[in-house]
């Protein structure tokens, strides 16, 4: 059967071929002299067979016949116009050759039909018309038989040829058709390859390769069984899936090795079934005896190895259709051409991966130095830890610490983006659970270890290292519903032995194995985390260690002198390795005076702590002994000089102030000068006074200063890291130190104020020590709460002396009301003098009369001996009125006396005085 | 931690003590010890220089109390030295210290060199 084109080619040809026909032959026979309306109705026969030849309405074989009659009717009109001429016979002949043309029978037998009919029946009717010889013209029947014996003779030649053309046609359309086929199938797997060769990632890889194969083998799903197993890693199983949810088979255990999955898996040869249940290695093994329930229905089964270039076999890809006899030769020719690429593939994307590990584990012990070295402090250590392998390298870490003795316990988690979220807190980690298990065999081991295959609970298979219980499985429950893959535990082990262990841990969300070349990883991890913890271990010693030198040296509390305040802060260097010598005292001095005490000794560490101890002491002992700021500073200087071969040097600035005057004596070894807030003045540096360093200089001597430090006004010292660092000039921290020192609040509040003001937006790297004494504004109203101790009586009697003078009080009276008030306040210390109780007084001072009492805390007890007794009667006589009340809650001792502040003109007559007040008894 | 001093000198069966500084509850037993040390050297009379002396309070008389009992159960006597009019003086009038002690204004009146003016 001719394709329609190309017999609606030929059909044109042929009609044309008619046409000529219909016009030639009239011409013809009126050249042999016919008559014309002969010749024209005769040959009207030719063109009238045109319509059923041309119309496309009708159908090709009545097309075919039609036009073939039109032919054969123009070679019988031929033979007649030339009066039977035998060599006019021939152009049947060729019209039998031009109607071979459509191929096809129907033509031939018209043509041999028409011929035994035409020559038959004309050569009875009109013999001349159809032949010229006598012979047939004697017997045309047989003569017609002989003709259409020879068209039935070119018809079948002609047949022959025909059908030989045809095969040879066939067979090279058929080539061609593969040859097509072959190259797109190479230009597919080309293109696959391409792809391929261009991803890296192992599970892209196989998605691809699933994808791809599952379209060309046109299966209903296919998937990839990759057997990860190459002797450096432990042995798992990747699998991707196409054409099925990820849900159709994660309920199945991995395929193994049986009977109908065993040549794929060994490599042998590709399995393509038309129907999978009719073969007989099919449902031959436990548990399932064929397909485990619920899987879908495969019928038609095709699988191929995936083998890579050295032979390993790296897995299988599997292709299945629910209806039988779907996969071809075809097919599995191509799923063999993806599976060899695939292989390549993998294996590029395997030693990608290996050179990327390598490369990341390089950048991982990188960080790790770094981040290790700039932690000093211990929880430090263990979150930088934690944070350099989560999700650096594993995707759930645990750090175990565990004291000599003592079972290891989890310090600290963190959890990567695969795991549920909320997994940084191990707090409610069982106590004892590590006490089993990987962890403990580590820290007993002193190894690392490597769990790689665990059954559904989290349990490693391993039993000898796992079993119920232990961190494992605990971990396995908080990460459900992801699922623990590999962990790897390894020892933090420093020269005293182990101390801890940290495991880390992946789960089948990342993807993401531990293997044995982490091993090395997590080891040169372990023992540099160890030993940056031994060196926050001896840096936190050694800090402690100068910090509590310097906090012993530093006083616990200033003293309290009544009628001046004082306050001071000391801030420990910032995040500094080591301790300053900065320090400050206050002393209270044996004239009632107050030393002022600001030092830096040059260095940090214990020995500056230590050093600067000696000095403290050393200027204590002579500020007590009476010396004033000069010689003390001399004298340091020599003590430090002999000191010896310390090379120690300090600054140091020293102030004697007496309260009662308000003066301050000052001598300064090359520290910063202190900051004097007047009242009703611009703030001063105290510039006067100044030396070199102590420790400068054999020779240096150190001139005194003196000022006076009004009531309500407030001096200031303070230490170099106040007001200088890296980043500020010193007159920049001096400008801030005076702006930071303005307002009105208490010395408290103003040591705050100047340590916000000076500190702010930077961080304390030096130490900072801060000074500030204030001398209490004195009115006619006196208002003092003073700690029960002894101690406070010496300054209170300077307060008491500065305030009666202030008032205006004569000498005499003043002395006297001191004393009467001194009696008062050493009963409330005797009475109240346990720990922290205080007791309060209250004075007022006019023109007419002086007015105390003192309220102390105690419960009433019986007077030692008889001081009170003879206390109680002074004051009695020395005072206008005493009263005193006792209640629950304490004593209360008021009393009064006029007069104090003496007339111009009042003559003192002290016997008198007192013969009088004491009705004229009589002294010696 | 105080600026009581305390010095003694002896000379004919006379032992001069003089004390500086302020006299209160955190000194005391300092001072009472002082003086029982003086006290022990058996001088007929014990003098105690009290010029110096800023101030004494109600403890620090009892001191004095003590000390002349035991001077008088050893047959020795105090002399107390204090000038005119200061407040020590009115403070040992108010005490009776006559009664157990001799006071005089100065050291020489006090060892019996000087006479009372």
């Amino acid at each position: 059967m001719l394709p329609e084109e190309d017999w609606e080619n030929r059909h044109r040809g042929v009609i044309v071929l008619l046409v000529l026909h219909a016009i030639a032959i009239p011409i013809y026979g009126v050249i042999q002299g016919y008559n014309q309306g002969h010749v024209f109705l005769e040959s009207l026969i030719i063109p009238a067979t045109l319509f059923g030849a041309i119309p496309t309405t009708i159908t090709r074989a009545t097309r075919t016949l039609a036009v073939s009659i039109g032919l054969l009717t123009s070679s019988a009109i031929l033979v007649h116009f030339s009066n039977g001429l035998i060599e006019m016979h021939f152009h049947f002949f060729v019209m039998v050759a031009v109607v071979a043309l459509y191929q096809a029978w129907a033509p031939f037998l018209l043509a041999i039909g028409y011929v035994l009919l035409h020559h038959g029946v004309m050569g009875v009717v009109s013999p001349e018309s159809v032949f010229n010889h006598p012979a047939a013209i004697n017997s045309p029947w047989l003569w017609a038989g002989v003709h259409s014996l020879f068209i039935a003779g070119t018809s079948i030649a002609c047949l022959v040829t025909w059908r030989l053309q045809e095969d040879a046609l066939d067979e090279r359309r058929g080539a061609e058709g593969r040859w097509r086929r072959e190259s797109a199938v190479v230009a597919q797997l080309n293109d696959i390859g391409l792809t391929l060769n261009a991803e890296f990632d192992t599970h892209e890889v196989m998605q691809r390769v699933t994808d791809m194969s599952t379209g060309l083998t046109e299966a209903a799903f296919g998937a990839f069984f990759h057997n990860v197993d190459d002797g450096a890693r432990g042995s798992y199983m990747l699998y991707t899936l196409s054409g099925a949810p990820p849900e159709a088979f994660e309920n199945f255990p991995m395929p193994r090795a049986t009977q109908i999955f065993a040549p794929t898996f060994k490599g042998e040869a590709p399995v393509r079934l038309d129907d999978v249940r009719a073969d007989a290695r099919y449902g031959q093994s436990a548990p399932y005896f064929g397909m485990p329930p619920g899987h879908l229905e495969v019928r038609s089964y095709l699988a191929v190895p995936v083998t890579s270039p050295r032979g390993t076999v790296l897995g299988g890809l599997f292709f299945g259709h629910p209806e039988v006899g779907r996969f071809s030769e075809e097919h599995e020719k191509l799923a063999v051409g993806v599976a060899s690429h695939a292989a390549v593939a993998l294996d590029n994307a395997r030693l990608h991966e290996a050179e990327k590990r390598s490369l990341s584990r390089m950048s991982v012990i990188a960080d790790a130095g770094r981040r290790f070295a700039r932690s000093l402090d211990h929880d430090a250590l263990v979150t930088a830890l934690t944070e350099i392998l989560v999700p650096e390298v594993g995707d759930l870490c645990v750090v175990y610490l565990a004291q000599p003795g003592e079972e290891p316990h989890a310090v600290s988690m963190r959890g990567g983006p695969h795991v549920p979220e909320g997994l940084n807190d191990p707090a409610n980690m069982p106590a004892a659970i590590a006490s089993t298990g990987p962890v403990a065999d580590v820290i007993r081991t002193r190894t690392s270890h490597l769990v790689t295959e665990f059954v559904d609970d989290g349990t490693p298979s391993d039993l000898a290292s796992g079993g119920s219980g232990t961190t494992l499985t605990y971990l396995q429950e908080l990460l459900a519903p992801a699922r623990i893959t590999t962990t790897l535990t390894f020892p933090l082990e420093d020269r005293t032995g182990v101390f801890g262990a940290v495991s880390l841990i992946t789960v089948d969300a990342s993807g993401r194995h531990l293997a044995d070349e982490d091993r090395s990883l997590v080891e040169e991890l372990g023992r540099r985390a160890a030993a940056a913890f031994e060196n926050a271990r001896l840096y936190a010693t050694q800090r402690a260690a100068a910090l509590t030198l310097q906090h012993s040296l530093l006083p616990e509390r200033l003293p309290s002198v009544s009628g001046v305040e004082t306050s001071a802060r000391y801030i420990p260097g910032g995040d500094g390795v080591e301790i300053g010598g900065d320090w400050y005292d206050v002393i209270a001095l044996p004239d009632g005076g107050l030393g002022l005490v600001m030092g830096d000794v040059v260095g940090r560490g214990v020995e500056a702590a230590a050093l600067m101890g000696q000095l403290r002491n050393g200027l204590r002992a002579l500020a007590l002994d009476g010396h004033g700021p000069g010689e003390i500073l001399s004298k340091l200087n020599r003590l430090l000089l002999e000191l010896g071969p310390t090379d120690g040097l300090a600054t140091l600035v020293y102030g004697a102030f007496d309260p009662e005057s308000g003066t301050l004596r000052m001598a300064n070894a090359g520290h910063p000068p202190p900051l004097v807030l007047g009242i009703g003045a611009e703030p001063s540096f105290l510039d006067d006074g100044r030396g070199v360093p102590l420790g400068a200089s054999v020779r240096a001597t150190y001139p005194e200063a003196i000022t006076t430090i009004a009531p309500g006004a407030t001096i200031i010292f303070y230490t170099d890291g106040l007001v200088e660092d890296r980043r500020t000039s010193l007159d920049e921290g001096l400008a801030r130190l005076v702006e930071a020192s303005a307002g009105d609040a208490d010395v408290d509040g103003l040591c705050d104020t100047i340590l916000d003001g000076c500190l702010e937006g930077r961080s304390v790297r030096d130490d900072i020590a801060l000074l500030v004494m204030r001398p209490s504004q004195l009115g006619p109203d006196l208002r003092l709460r003073l700690p029960s101790r002894p101690d406070v009586l010496r300054p209170l009697r300077a307060t008491l002396r500065r305030w009666l003078h202030a008032a205006g009080a004569g000498e005499d009276e003043a002395q006297d009301v001191l004393v009467c008030v001194g009696e008062a306040c050493s009963n409330a210390i005797q009475h109240a003098g346990a720990a922290g109780k205080q007791f309060e007084l209250e004075a007022h001072i006019d023109d007419h009369e002086v007015r105390v009492s003192v309220r102390d805390q105690g419960s009433w007890r019986p007077p030692r001996k008889t001081d009170w007794g003879r206390g109680l009667s002074i004051m009695e006589q020395v005072m206008d009125d005493v009263q005193v009340e006792r209640t629950d809650n304490g004593t209360l001792v008021s009393m009064r006396r006029g007069r104090v502040v003496s007339a111009p003109d009042r003559a003192v007559d002290v016997d008198g005085e007192m013969d009088r007040r004491r009705g004229g008894a009589p002294t010696a | 931690m105080t600026d009581l001093q305390i010095e003694r000198s002896t000379s004919d069966g006379c032992v001069v003590v003089s004390i500086a500084g302020e006299i209160d509850l955190t000194n005391t037993d300092a001072f009472a010890l002082g003086l029982s040390e003086a006290a022990a050297e058996r001088a007929g009379i014990v003098a105690l220089d009290l010029r110096e002396v800023r101030y004494l309070d109600s403890a620090g008389i009892r001191v004095l109390f003590d000390l002349a009992g035991s001077l008088e159960a050893s047959r020795q006597s105090l002399v107390l030295v204090v000038p005119e009019g200061s407040s020590l003086r009115r403070l040992f009038a108010i005490t009776e210290m006559a009664q157990v002690a001799r006071i005089v204004a100065s050291v020489g009146e006090a060892i019996g060199s000087e006479t009372p003016n």
